[in-house]
């Protein structure tokens, strides 16, 4: 289960923000019928909290990162969490080795290393 | 058809932009797929009317949208080539008689509305005809036209 950068609670669940922007077109035709049209052109963003302490998870705007969040497969985590083992751009967490996207304000934004072999190696030069 | 006052360019419908917050909750079930559980959802909100189409830029015509597209209600330049005269509070634009509104929000735009009592139209007009309006530069008169 992931857990919070800020607060450290295991999370099961994210409270997500979509901002939806839709353009509208107003339009008088000649006759002075007027028409609505919904227009398709949508803007969405989508922002992400940690349900226990409010803080907002920094996953940037896509929504896939929310479920690699959730999956473990990108986690952000402080640099100095005693769960880590970190070398280089390479962190052993809980058993599994991420590489380091990011380092930013004292946070680690971590994405997992797939492929058993590369990851088995990483990871016992990491023990 | 009306003109978007800041690009001149001829508009045959405006455009708005809306708001909606929906917030959810997110979890995996148990195959790993995200479920989005909706708990909240905000009203319509919205966040630019009235915006030209071309230079996307908002033109303040606030409640008369409708107006503004059968150019009963008309935002200009000051210094519109097409405005034949302007007399006082009232101005010839496109062979039309109009009256400025008053808007302190606007100093740099003219808010005109249609004068559509045709007798007083047809008398401004006429008054404008025998130059007594100040002649705008640049526009040729209404005999020319």
């Amino acid at each position: 289960m992931p857990k919070c950068p800020f607060c450290g609670a295991e999370l099961n669940h994210l409270v997500v923000y979509e901002l939806v922007r839709t353009k509208h077109t107003y339009k008088v035709h000649p006759n002075g019928q007027w028409e609505w049209q919904y227009d398709n052109e949508e803007d969405r963003a989508y922002t992400a909290f940690c349900p226990e302490c409010d803080e907002e998870i920094p996953l940037c705007d896509y929504i896939g990162g929310v479920e690699d969040f959730l999956d473990e497969e990108y986690i952000i985590i402080r640099s100095d969490d005693p769960e880590i083992k970190r070398k280089g751009d390479f962190v052993l967490f809980r058993g599994k080795v991420y590489r380091v996207e990011e380092a930013d304000g004292g946070m680690l934004h971590l994405k997992l290393v797939k492929g058993e072999p590369v990851a088995s190696i990483i990871g016992a030069s990491l023990e | 058809m009306p003109k978007c006052p800041f690009c001149g360019k001829e508009i045959e419908y405006l455009h708005s932009w809306y708001q909606e917050v929906t917030r959810y909750r997110v979890s995996l079930d148990e195959n790993g797929d995200l479920q989005w559980e909706q708990d909240f959802v905000s009203d319509s909100e919205a966040l630019e009317t009235d915006v030209c189409p071309h230079c996307e830029r908002h033109i303040p015509i606030y409640d008369d949208t409708e107006e503004f597209l059968k150019e009963k209600y008309v935002v200009l330049r000051p210094d519109d080539p097409e405005i034949e005269a302007r007399k006082d509070n009232f101005v010839i634009f496109r062979g039309k008689v109009y009256k400025i509104d008053d808007d302190e929000s606007e100093p740099n735009l003219l808010i005109l509305r249609l004068v559509e009592d045709e007798l007083v139209a047809d008398i401004l007009k006429t008054d404008a005809e025998n130059s007594q309006m100040e002649r705008c530069p640049n526009v040729p008169s209404a005999e020319k036209r």
